[in-house]
């Protein structure tokens, strides 16, 4: 058994087959995109969480909480108070979930037929250096062949 | 087109995530998709380094945390190499002994299987 292997999930199934999967993880997704955003731009704004809350008028702690991925509690009302403390605009789309399978079909096609052609590129490269070394698998036996042959039609 | 690729040591992370009850296993497969298209870009509260090239990934299902570490290798490989449930405040020296353990089996296998190339 191999030390190491690839894993490989089966997120796409599940997001197409299960609309409640689907629903979970998008919410998921949404959640961890507030989180990313708001402390990837506090920290571009070189900013405290404690600075932040003073210019929103909240507490540190809420603005820890909101940095939390796994928070949900957010309202509008607090997200725009921290959009405009952090100087920024919130922006707020509704993406359809055939237009998002799609776009991850996609990837994960280019992903697979870049993997083939890595594939193919190495296993020919494996055969040439074969064929330079002149491995004895690439010139097969003659008298071999032969006595297999006959063997095979008596 | 996503860059990375997914690997773990032995079964690692796949017996960790069976094991796992279903929120948890969506909120860490959720990530672990959105780790394959940003890689080394994927930011914080959900991913964070620690000591000595480890990172982690983080799932949090109530009270319940999980961490998976990580490292990435060459060829935009991301290698999972322990996977637990956290249960201080930090992650210590002494949880990262068993990915420390796993790295260098994987490093030691590779440099063995690198030799042979170079003899043959």
């Amino acid at each position: 058994m191999p030390l190491i292997s690839s894993i490989r999930l089966n997120v796409l199934k599940k997001l197409k087959e299960d609309r409640g999967y689907r629903q979970r993880f998008f919410r998921g997704q949404a959640a961890d995109e507030i989180a990313i955003s708001i402390r990837s731009l506090r920290e571009k704004r070189k900013k405290r969480q404690a600075d932040l809350a003073k210019k929103a008028g909240m507490k540190q702690s809420a603005i820890s909480r909101i940095e939390q991925a796994d928070y949900f509690g957010w309202s509008f009302r607090t997200l725009f108070r921290v959009a405009d403390a952090l100087d920024a605009r919130l922006r707020i789309i509704f993406e359809p979930t055939e237009t998002v399978i799609a776009d991850y079909e996609k990837r994960e096609k280019e992903t697979q037929l870049n993997e083939q052609f890595t594939n193919v590129h190495t296993a020919n490269a494996l055969i040439k250096e074969m064929a330079s070394q002149e491995l004895p698998i690439m010139k097969p036996d003659s008298q071999a062949l032969r006595s297999s042959s006959l063997s095979a039609q008596g | 087109m996503y860059n990375w690729v997914l690997c773990q040591f032995r079964q690692v992370l796949t017996l960790f995530l069976d094991a796992c009850n279903t929120e948890m296993k969506e909120i860490l497969e959720r990530r672990l998709y959105r780790l394959i298209q940003t890689g080394n870009g994927f930011e914080r509260p959900n991913t964070g380094p620690l000591m000595d090239r480890f990172f982690e990934l983080r799932g949090r299902a109530g009270k319940v945390q999980a961490r998976l570490i990580f490292y990435f290798d060459a060829d935009k490989r991301i290698v999972f190499v322990d996977a637990f449930y956290k249960s201080g405040n930090k992650i210590t020296k002494k949880d990262l002994s068993k990915a420390r353990k796993n790295r260098k089996l994987i490093k030691d296998e590779e440099e063995k299987a690198n030799a042979f190339n170079l003899i043959h």
